[in-house]
């Protein structure tokens, strides 16, 4: 649909999508360093990752350790989700909430993905660690970002919808979600990214059995490159699937709720 | 009920709008309010719409009554559809077949899945026009509402507005002299 809410100004612009003739060049480009060094251990050729990835997707420890993985770093995704945007909105009429969470946002934004990690690990099982990592680098992005967006919300429209005696469903149906949609997908497609590098950083410091950062691990200490450099692509693809696959989602969402 | 205005003040700062304005607006019809730029046209409609508050005097006649408005400005929802922003404002949900029937009468005939800001000025104008039309309403509020409309579509809107508001209490703000004519309504000149 064309006039979608999710859409915003930033939708005239079409987004820059990915070229397969950049995407071959890179790869050759890594084939012909990987050839020149001439050490696996040091620069895995493009060849041999994909060699070790067909057998790893063919080992059902592969898919369960994307599962773990997942699970967890969607549940802090959720979260972060949900309670970022019930907070914004509480921030947004009643100041002293705002001011109460600024210190923790500010502190949540500034704190390295390592930092809290460790201390974490103190508190929690480090097979949960990425839930908790993955909300914490969220939550701030989509707070700042949901908050900002009904702040800037036009004045004038905020007028127009009490001279109409507007009811706060329609409120935020129509006016705030229009928008906030822009910063709200923005946030998105930055944190779904941002919630796997640090969830998986985390379960390589946690190292909870059967998750992704654990594979990651044990590449590291016996230096088997072929696998680091497989489970890195892993990560790249599932997070990439899931920021399409949720973006979309969402906007088929907003064109329904638009419908209504 | 007529719409009493008694001794009305406001000021902005030193600059003084009205001292001891007053006025009827009587009910079911058409009031004009004309004026050069800067005499409170605007800020008179924004005062009997409750948007801003007189430094003194009184305001009888509006109380508890619905209110509809076209502003000085289109004020639509710009990422959302015209039906979408039409939709807003209707306490029961239309048909949307009732709604594009209502667009075709303004000539938007075919612009109601496009996003508004996709519109021209005079487009936006006459969603808002409609939107404003389309409201349950006791007073209407039109403050410039024919503005940016061309010669053929002016004609066409004019009539329409005419037809919706007969009977109705409406308050108009406008610098053309056409818009009263149109109308056909009684000038209050400030």
């Amino acid at each position: 649909m064309k006039g979608s809410i999710i859409s915003g100004k930033a939708g005239k612009r079409k987004r820059e999508s990915i070229r397969l003739w950049a995407v071959a060049l890179w790869l050759t480009l890594w084939q012909l360093l990987s050839i020149k060094i001439g050490q696996e251990i040091l620069l895995v050729s493009p060849a041999s990752v994909a060699f070790r990835l067909t057998e790893l997707v063919g080992k059902g420890d592969f898919w369960r350790s994307i599962l773990f993985s997942f699970e967890r770093i969607l549940l802090g995704f959720t979260l972060a989700l949900s309670l970022g945007i019930l907070f914004a909105s509480l921030s947004s009429f009643c100041r002293p909430v705002r001011e109460f969470l600024q210190p923790a946002v500010l502190v949540m934004k500034s704190t390295p993905v390592a930092s809290f990690t460790i201390l974490c690990l103190i508190w929690i099982p480090s097979r949960n660690l990425s839930v908790f990592i993955s909300f914490v680098m969220v939550f701030p992005v989509i707070y700042t970002n949901v908050l900002e967006g009904i702040l800037s919300t036009d004045p004038q429209l905020l007028e127009m919808a009490e001279i109409f005696r507007l009811s706060l469903s329609r409120r935020i149906r129509y006016i705030y979600l229009s928008q906030v949609m822009p910063y709200f997908r923005s946030a998105c497609t930055i944190s779904i990214g941002m919630c796997w590098k640090s969830g998986i950083a985390a379960e390589v410091i946690g190292m909870p059995k059967g998750s992704i950062g654990e594979k990651l691990y044990q590449a590291k200490i016996y230096l088997n490159t072929p696998d680091l450099f497989a489970w890195t692509m892993v990560i790249i693809v599932v997070s990439r699937v899931f920021e399409q696959v949720f973006l979309y989602g969402m906007q088929k969402l907003l064109e329904k709720l638009e419908r209504m | 009920m007529d719409i009493r205005v008694e001794k009305l003040c406001k000021a902005y700062g030193e600059q003084q709008i009205f001292q001891d304005y007053g006025a009827v607006f009587p009910e079911g019809k058409v009031s004009c309010i004309t004026g050069s730029s800067g005499r409170g046209k605007t800020t008179l409609l924004r005062l009997l719409m409750g948007l801003e508050q007189p430094d003194g005097g009184t305001i009888l006649g509006l109380e508890g009554a619905r209110f509809s408005a076209v502003f000085q400005e289109d004020r639509l929802c710009e990422n959302l559809s015209p039906l979408s922003n039409l939709r807003m404002v209707c306490r029961k949900r239309p048909a949307r077949q009732q709604l594009i029937e209502q667009l075709e009468k303004v000539a938007l005939a075919g612009c109601e899945e496009k996003p508004v800001r996709e519109l021209s000025g005079g487009m936006k104008r006459r969603v808002s026009i409609l939107r404003a039309l389309l409201a349950e309403f006791d007073v209407l509020f039109l403050d410039e509402p024919f503005k940016g409309l061309d010669a053929e579509t002016y004609g066409k809107v004019t009539d329409y507005v005419r037809e919706q508001i007969k009977g109705r209490t409406a308050i108009l703000v406008s610098h053309d002299p056409r818009d009263m004519e149109r109308l056909g309504g009684v000038e209050f000149r400030l």
